[in-house]
């Protein structure tokens, strides 16, 4: 995997999180072809006779789940355009979901998803902008999507990666076996049988189309922002989390998910989708621990990525060395202190900090609450949107990565060469690699060797 | 001509040390590019001598016997005229799989190796014991200017290439004997180790092995499985036409748990075992005590007993490399069905050995370190006759290049896999001895045995490595490929175009034939190579997409001049690994292990001129 620009590239481009308006940015050689393929004009402009700048008003069509979406196309098909390539801006609503599925109609058509940076080297390389401006950018890169696919998974929600790395896993295993039938042919080992083959290959495949299944219903209800409620066993988050949502008709799901080590709600506080996580259902399923420490290490992977987090402390108890330690590490605007129970609060507990009274039982103190999270939300630039298309990344990788299975199991049936079903893993693997780390031919001679005796 | 300055000095363009498989190859092309070239060998006896299996070819490295060949190295055409028996593996899948081996005369090979050598125009071969290498310029710029052999003889050249194979500071175990020398019966060069030392050369130790011999007389082969040659031996050269030979066949046996048994009680004798031998070995080449210890469950192995000649009884014990010590072998072998009262005529033993980590080479085979300096074969951490050959064409190439200041001939991964053994050579280095395996070639698809003339005769013919008679054989071969596919695109079978047809998985050229009589006069070179083609001709799309990609990538030259330390957003690893490895191109660059796109999107936003 690497930079090649002669690849056309297609990425979101207008600010994350749900602005009003959505923007596309195409640019490559084949942006005119992918688009006479997925857009629709109002009127009939042929595209490819387009040479100056134009905007064109009409429709996306075949994209999933929403049919056509209405736009508007500003196209610039010469060396004007910034990268000096053709390129393309498709304007449309700004509905995260409804983005990442143009993302991905439009890599259907034959573009792909730009990496981190890309438009930017495009954009250095066509002499818009000079070396330091570029190396600003690129230079934070690796650190910046390492951090993306990390927080892509981890909200893709656990189990994902789990599997993703046993699918891997398993495909290595399999390969090795494949290879060494081939490099090692006079050796004295048996080899894997077509039955067997199509066995492993099928379960390959049905596992990688169960993950990608995973992720695409995990992906699409999407909510702007992830907001997330800490604190101790039975201090009443769970409560909370209840009066918060009960209060308001917006709640869009509310499950307790079998593969999920968390209770999510979806609502709309003050005009923000918010989701909100309670990671009190499995704390209680966890014994022998001190319920801090499980506390603490169930939430973990919950505040990586969390936008702000609802720090909750029973008001009718004195505050736990744990508490004190976790109140004093909350910043400003990732981390909010909501006392609960405050109808049984007889004298202020607390003081110091800034601290939400609330009551789950009497409202009181919800509103503040909410004023509040809408306030520290808005001050967040970043949000979630940024995984948005990390999220298409993984799901488009992980849908080739599928075919790419599927495929070996159409030649392994035909019985047309056990090099063809390696090629088609090959590509497999390289897919599985871009979300969960990459491989090299070693590792596939470290297993064959660990695993046969070779030696002749 | 030879140009003697003074008794004791002589000029050539290139001197070659080693007359191993690395060194005749490296000697011959370049003296068939024009180059006055100088051969210096030890011993003019051992001449491309095998100094382990009787055997040229396999997986993977056959395809690399027809790629020499295809570029007009020695190899194939001394495999064909003394191979003793002949057979394409793999045969049963697809023909990128298929590969061709042959057992070897090993005496006949080496004395035809020999022949070819002494026959070829501008190249002198002589005995010669190398001791040191001269150089001139300092520390930062090092020119070699020639090489010091012993007695105060000087040969000067502007291009020196070293194929010093496994005899850099060699140390010979059997057992708890221990003895200096590369191979059973032959000293070790001592004087080249420090030489490579004083010019600032990291050197590291490796450690190979090879079985016993015995007496095929003493063998009783009815109590052994037989293993015959292919029925219609396919021959190695693409200059051969076919193969008229009397086969002799190998034999197949096992060893037992009693053979494993006395192994176990006896590996605190073993050189591995008892900390005598401390480097690391192959791991695709294991010792019989490695495989008795790390496959401890394997109640078997299989052992070939391969005939060394048609004029000698010895044979070779495949499958069995030992250090153990001597009465122990004695005794294991008789534990072995058929081998009962085999004698042994030569004891197993491990060697150890320096090479040079090739990291510090450019892909053309010439150190960083010395202008004009060449590794080439086991000294750059390889094995196998196959590779070592392969690495001897390019570097006499190169050498003979350098003279006229000429762009250096490198093979990319997806032409050749000369490409991808030197391109992982210089790019990753090598953390055991390297084996060529199928797997490591990414377009192997495209990488086959039957194709390594069309892929690479023109490459070599174009800078004059590889003869008109191959080059103008090529031509006939094509023109016959082309106007055959324009008949299987003219004529129709059901409907469809014969070429459709043929894609069909069950369909044979035969059918083809019946239909279209003018096929049957299509040479089976011809038809194979239509077939073969056609087969593949989806996968070979996408990866044309891929290969497509690599080349516009290895288009992009990294100046030599760089200075990643301007390249100020650089992660520190991909600035020390870029200063290591020097890659020339991004393409090679972006296979560094641990460098990822940003670090190339960076370093191509350095070298690239902003369009204006």
């Amino acid at each position: 995997m690497s930079y090649f620009v002669d690849d056309t590239i297609v990425a979101i481009a207008s600010a994350p999180g749900g602005a009003l308006q959505g923007i596309l940015r195409l640019s490559g050689p084949q942006v005119v072809s992918i688009l006479e393929a997925c857009f629709v004009g109002d009127c009939d402009a042929r595209l490819s006779e387009t040479r100056l700048p134009q905007s064109i008003a009409g429709n996306l069509h075949g994209v999933d789940d929403f049919g056509l979406i209405p736009c508007a196309l500003y196209l610039w098909t010469t060396s004007r355009s910034y990268t000096r390539q053709p390129t393309a801006e498709i304007h449309t609503i700004g509905s995260p979901p409804m983005l990442d599925a143009c993302l991905s109609r439009i890599c259907d058509c034959g573009a792909r998803l730009a990496e981190s940076g890309e438009f930017t080297l495009r954009a250095f390389l066509a002499g818009r902008i000079d070396l330091t401006q570029a190396e600003a950018v690129l230079g934070v890169i690796d650190a910046e999507s390492d951090a993306q696919l990390e927080t892509a998974l981890t909200q893709l929600a656990g189990g994902v990666a789990t599997q993703l790395t046993e699918v891997r896993d398993e495909i290595l295993d399999l390969l090795a076996e494949l290879e060494a039938g081939l490099d090692f042919v006079e050796e004295d080992i048996e080899f894997i049988s077509r039955e067997a083959l199509e066995e492993r290959l099928l379960h390959a495949q049905e596992k990688t189309e169960m993950v990608l299944d995973q992720v695409r219903t995990r992906a699409q209800p999407r909510a702007d922002y992830r907001v997330v409620l800490r604190g101790a066993p039975n201090v009443g988050k769970s409560s909370l989390l209840n009066a918060l949502s009960n209060q308001n008709a917006a709640i869009v799901s509310n499950e307790r998910g079998t593969t999920r080590d968390f209770v999510t709600t979806e609502l709309s506080l003050n005009g923000l989708e918010c989701t909100l996580v309670d990671t009190a259902g499995v704390s209680l399923g966890l014994a022998g621990l001190s319920p801090e420490v499980v506390a603490q290490q169930v939430t973990e992977a919950q505040i990586a990525q969390a936008d702000l987090q609802l720090f909750c402390v029973d008001s009718t108890r004195s505050l736990s060395r744990w508490e004190t330690i976790e109140i004093d590490r909350l910043t400003a605007d990732r981390g909010l202190v909501v006392a609960t129970k405050v109808d049984e609060l007889s004298v202020d507990f607390f003081s110091g900090n800034k601290v939400i009274y609330t009551s789950s039982k009497t409202l009181e103190g919800l509103d503040t609450l909410r004023a509040e999270i809408a306030t520290a939300l808005s001050s967040d630039v970043v949000g979630s949107g940024v995984v948005a298309s990390t999220g298409v990344r993984c799901h488009e990788s992980l849908r080739v990565a599928a075919k790419c299975i599927a495929r070996s199991r159409c030649v392994n049936a035909e019985s047309l060469g056990e090099e063809l079903i390696a090629a088609d893993l090959h590509a497999a693997l390289e897919e599985l690699g871009k979300v969960v780390g990459v491989i090299y031919t070693d590792d596939i001679l470290d297993r064959i060797f660990s695993r046969f005796c070779i030696g002749k | 001509m030879m140009d003697s300055v003074n008794a004791c000095e002589y000029e050539f363009d290139v001197v070659v040390v080693g007359a191993g498989h690395a060194g005749t190859e490296a000697a011959l092309a370049a003296a068939r590019m024009g180059a006055q070239v100088a051969l210096l060998t030890t011993n003019l006896d051992t001449v491309g001598q095998m100094s382990c299996n009787p055997a040229i070819g396999g997986v993977a490295k056959g395809q690399i016997a027809r790629e020499i060949d295809a570029l007009g190295g020695a190899m194939g055409q001394a495999i064909d005229a003394t191979g003793i028996q002949f057979r394409l593996l793999n045969c049963r899948k697809g023909p990128a799989m298929h590969s061709p081996r042959a057992q070897a005369d090993k005496k006949a090979y080496q004395q035809e190796i020999k022949r070819l050598v002494e026959e070829q125009e501008n190249l002198f071969l002589r005995q010669e014991v190398v001791e040191d290498i001269v150089t001139s310029g300092d520390a930062q710029a090092q020119q070699v200017c020639g090489v010091q052999a012993r007695g105060n003889v000087i040969y000067r050249a502007p291009a020196v290439i070293l194929t010093t194979g496994t005899f850099l500071q060699a140390v010979m175990h059997t057992g708890e004997a221990k003895s200096s020398g590369g191979r059973a019966g032959e000293g070790s060069t001592q004087g080249i180790s420090g030489a490579l030392n004083r010019m600032g050369f990291r050197l590291e130790r490796f450690k190979t092995g090879t079985p016993p011999r015995l007496n095929g007389r003493t063998i009783d082969y009815t109590r052994t499985e037989i293993q015959p040659g292919d029925d219609t031996p396919q021959p190695f050269s693409f200059l051969t036409n076919r193969l008229e030979v009397e086969q002799l066949p190998c034999w197949i046996t096992f060893t037992n748990e009693k053979v494993h048994d006395l192994i176990r009680q006896n590996l605190a004798r073993a050189p591995m075992y008892s900390g005598q031998i401390k480097t690391t070995g192959p791991r695709y080449c294991p010792s019989i005590e490695d495989k008795v210890v790390r496959f401890s469950d394997k109640e078997q192995h299989q052992l070939f007993l391969e005939p060394e000649g048609r004029a000698t009884q010895e044979v070779y014990v495949n499958g069995i490399s030992t250090s153990l010590p001597r009465d122990v072998q004695d005794q294991l072998i008789r534990f072995i069905p058929g081998l009962e009262r085999a004698q042994i005529m030569r004891y197993g033993y491990a060697v150890e050995y320096d090479f040079c980590p090739p990291d510090q080479l450019t892909p053309s085979l010439e150190t960083k370190r010395v202008k004009g300096l060449f590794f080439a074969g086991q000294i750059n951490g390889t094995t196998g006759y196959e590779e070592a050959g392969a690495q001897g064409l390019i570097a006499g190439a190169n050498a003979a290049l350098t003279l006229t200041d000429a762009e250096p001939f490198i093979l990319q991964r997806d032409q050749a896999y000369i490409g991808v053994l030197i391109d992982d050579l210089v790019t990753r280095g090598v953390d055991e001895p390297y084996r060529m395996f199928t797997s490591r070639a990414e377009y192997r698809l495209m990488l086959r045995q039957d194709n390594a003339d069309r892929r690479l005769t023109g490459l070599g013919h174009r800078i004059g490595l590889t003869d008109n008679v191959r080059w103008q054989h090529l031509q006939a071969k094509e023109t016959s490929i082309v106007r055959t596919k324009a008949l299987l695109q003219a004529n129709r079978l059901e409907n469809v175009t014969l070429e459709k047809y043929l894609r069909r998985p069950e369909t044979k050229w035969d059918e083809l034939a019946e239909h279209l009589p003018e096929l049957r006069d299509v040479p089976s070179s011809v038809s194979q190579q239509v077939v073969f083609d056609v087969k593949y001709s989806g996968y070979i799309a996408r990866q044309d997409v891929q290969v497509a990609r690599q080349h516009r990538l290895a288009e992009k030259r990294i100046p030599r001049t760089i200075d990643y330390d301007r390249i100020s957003q650089l992660r520190a690893e991909a600035r020390q690994k870029f200063r290591e490895i020097q890659p020339v191109s991004l393409s090679q660059a972006s296979r560094i292990s641990g460098i990822t796109p940003a670090d190339i999107a960076l370093l191509m936003a350095h070298i690239e001129k902003p369009s204006k």
